[in-house]
């Protein structure tokens, strides 16, 4: 096997906690996407037999089609990397991430004979322990059993696959996705030492925003999760300062007033007077100790809890600027200086939209946490946001595929190499 | 062609191993007319990204994103003094994918790798038509880059500017 096969069959699977980032190196710059779960078909029932579906289970594009009513979404859909962590015996969830990897790798599989698996680098968190590396190596292993699709594999942190991306061997990379958010400074490897996770992420930024639907009068759509992300990616702000934005929305309700027709439905979401509260839901995944979210934990808004997965600390109130630097400060000295002069923003919590005629009130994740930082007496720091964001993970995935070179065998100790799977 | 060709990528084999750091590769490479800053360059809005060199730092990989086809000529042209040889792989997304194909005549109805010949040169194709994607890579060297190869195939597959003397010759139409 040579470098030049191994360069044509590199495929990156990004882990993430809410989306499924998957493709070779031939994609380019932008992977496929699917929801990263799976449901679990009910397989007694007289539809299913009369329909003739055998499959246990379902993941991709089609899932869709299979889903039934809005109770047994709960009941049979499955997210498995929902904090970034699965639990060992967490057999439903390995499930959904075995068919998910199966369902990636069949989708690209060249059928010509001289296809003889792909080299396969896949990212997970930085806070999963070893079991999972362990358990998906079997898995990786599980998909030659008809024929074979992974040649040798990789597993790489989500943190570590963004730095590689972006070729920058000392930053902190801050990806923060659906479930939750890792803060991780880099020095040619991750410091595991000082990895700071907190227990907030786009989901959070989802429970507001249904608490925000149901005071708005449409507590039925609330309830439907994909729903409510939408609504949250369009028509949700990051205020530059909460207060101000909150002043300046009330002074001009026409200038911030929300309104959104769902596509294919006859549904029209109408923030009406509620629109100034579109400012909470960025506020809340960078600082959810402003005042103004007790009303909403006191309404029953269920707060970030402080959690402990595995051996990791997952902090569930720690605003961002301090997470950061918390994590820096567990570094050495002179180390801290370069790592605030390069803070990478990854992941697809970070996408933030500026509408024009809100740039004054309204900010990118950048500029909020450069000036959340500044609010702290750091100083000389560079924030960026990835390119792209959703897909820096996958993309680092294939440039560390492309570079390790097919003779660097997996080692457990430094956990990186190729575990040869055919 | 007005639209950015922006799915292209570059892996350039080296006649010897790198003597320069990554960010000073590209400057070592490209023409003059190009605004580099570590391991981006821009010209008229077009951009080259160094991606990656392998460990042994006799191969490397760039992505392009062309405003210009003239640009990718340039860019191949400056690079192909230093290499053995550069695969080139264009990659392409929903409608794009599908005119494309159409034009190499390929089945864009199931999943298949293809090759044929253009120009005189091998292409391989890999259509994967339930997600609208479709790959086109080959490789070129010197004798190709000076029989201008790589700018017919770019126009071929890309579509010709609508000034260019060479797309009203051949005819070439959109």
């Amino acid at each position: 096997m040579s470098e030049e096969y191994k360069r044509e069959h590199v495929f990156g699977i990004d882990y993430g906690t809410s989306d499924f980032k998957y493709g070779p190196i031939a994609l380019g710059e932008t992977p496929e996407v699917v929801e990263n779960r799976g449901y679990f078909v009910d397989k007694e029932s007289l539809m299913s037999k009369l329909m003739d579906i055998r499959r246990e289970i379902v993941v991709g594009k089609e899932l869709p089609l299979f889903l039934e009513s809005r109770k047994s979404l709960a009941e049979r859909m499955v997210y498995p990397m929902r904090n970034g962590v699965i639990g060992k015996d967490d057999w439903k969830a390995w499930r959904v991430v075995e068919e998910l990897t199966k369902y990636a790798l069949n989708s690209f599989a060249p059928r010509d004979e001289e296809f003889d698996g792909f080299y396969l680098v896949a990212s997970i968190s930085m806070v999963a322990p070893r079991y999972m590396y362990e358990k998906l190596f079997e898995i990786f292993k599980k998909m030659n059993d008809e024929k074979t699709l992974v040649k040798a594999a990789t597993i790489i942190p989500q943190p570590l696959a963004v730095a590689i991306a972006h070729k920058i061997p000392t930053c902190v990379v801050v990806e923060s996705g659906h479930g939750n958010s890792q803060i991780c400074p880099i020095s040619m490897y991750p410091i595991r030492d000082a990895v700071l996770a907190l227990n907030r992420g786009g989901s959070s930024a989802n429970i507001l925003m249904a608490e925000i639907l149901k005071d708005a009068g449409y507590g039925d759509l609330a309830k439907e999760e994909s729903l409510v992300r939408r609504v949250k990616e369009e028509i949700g702000l990051l205020p530059r300062d909460l207060d101000s934005a909150i002043d300046y929305a009330k002074a001009n309700p026409e200038k911030v007033h929300a309104r959104l027709k769902i596509p294919g439905t006859r549904i029209v979401i109408d923030l009406g007077e509620h629109s100034w509260t579109r400012f909470l839901v960025g506020e809340y995944v960078f600082n959810p100790n402003h005042e103004i979210f007790q009303s909403y934990f006191t309404r029953g808004m269920p707060k970030p809890s402080d959690i402990k997965i595995g051996d990791t600390f997952f902090y569930g109130m720690m605003d961002m600027a301090e997470a950061i630097i918390e994590s820096v400060e567990k570094c050495p000295i002179e180390l801290q200086p370069h790592l605030y002069s390069k803070i990478l923003l990854s992941g697809g919590n970070f996408s933030w939209k500026v509408p024009e005629d809100l740039k004054e009130v309204a900010v990118t994740s950048d500029l909020k946490l450069t000036s959340m930082l500044h609010e702290k007496g750091i100083e000389d720091i560079e924030v960026r946001i990835t390119e792209e964001p959703r897909f820096s993970v996958w993309r680092g995935c294939i440039v560390y595929g492309y570079a390790v070179p097919i003779d660097y065998e997996w080692n457990w100790n430094r956990m990186e190499g190729w575990l040869y799977l055919a | 062609m007005n639209r950015p060709i922006n799915r292209l990528r570059l892996i350039c084999k080296l006649r010897g191993r790198a003597r320069v750091r990554d960010e000073e590769l590209l400057s070592k490479l490209l023409s003059k007319n190009w605004k580099i800053e570590g391991r981006i360059a821009e010209l008229d809005g077009s951009t080259v990204k160094f991606l990656s060199m392998n460990p042994s730092r006799d191969e490397f990989m760039l992505t392009l994103n062309l405003k210009k086809p003239e640009h990718l000529d340039n860019i191949i042209k400056s690079i192909i003094r230093e290499c053995w040889y550069i695969d080139i792989y264009y990659n392409f997304r929903g409608d794009e994918a599908r005119r494309v194909a159409e034009i190499l005549r390929i089945r864009f109805e199931e999943k298949g790798v293809f090759e044929l010949k253009l120009f005189g040169i091998n292409l391989k194709v890999s259509a994967y038509p339930s997600f609208k994607t479709l790959t086109v890579s080959y490789r070129i060297g010197w004798a190709e880059v000076s029989k201008n190869i790589v700018l017919k195939v770019h126009e071929k597959l890309c579509g010709a500017p609508k000034s260019s003397i060479l797309s009203k010759i051949m005819g070439w139409r959109r």
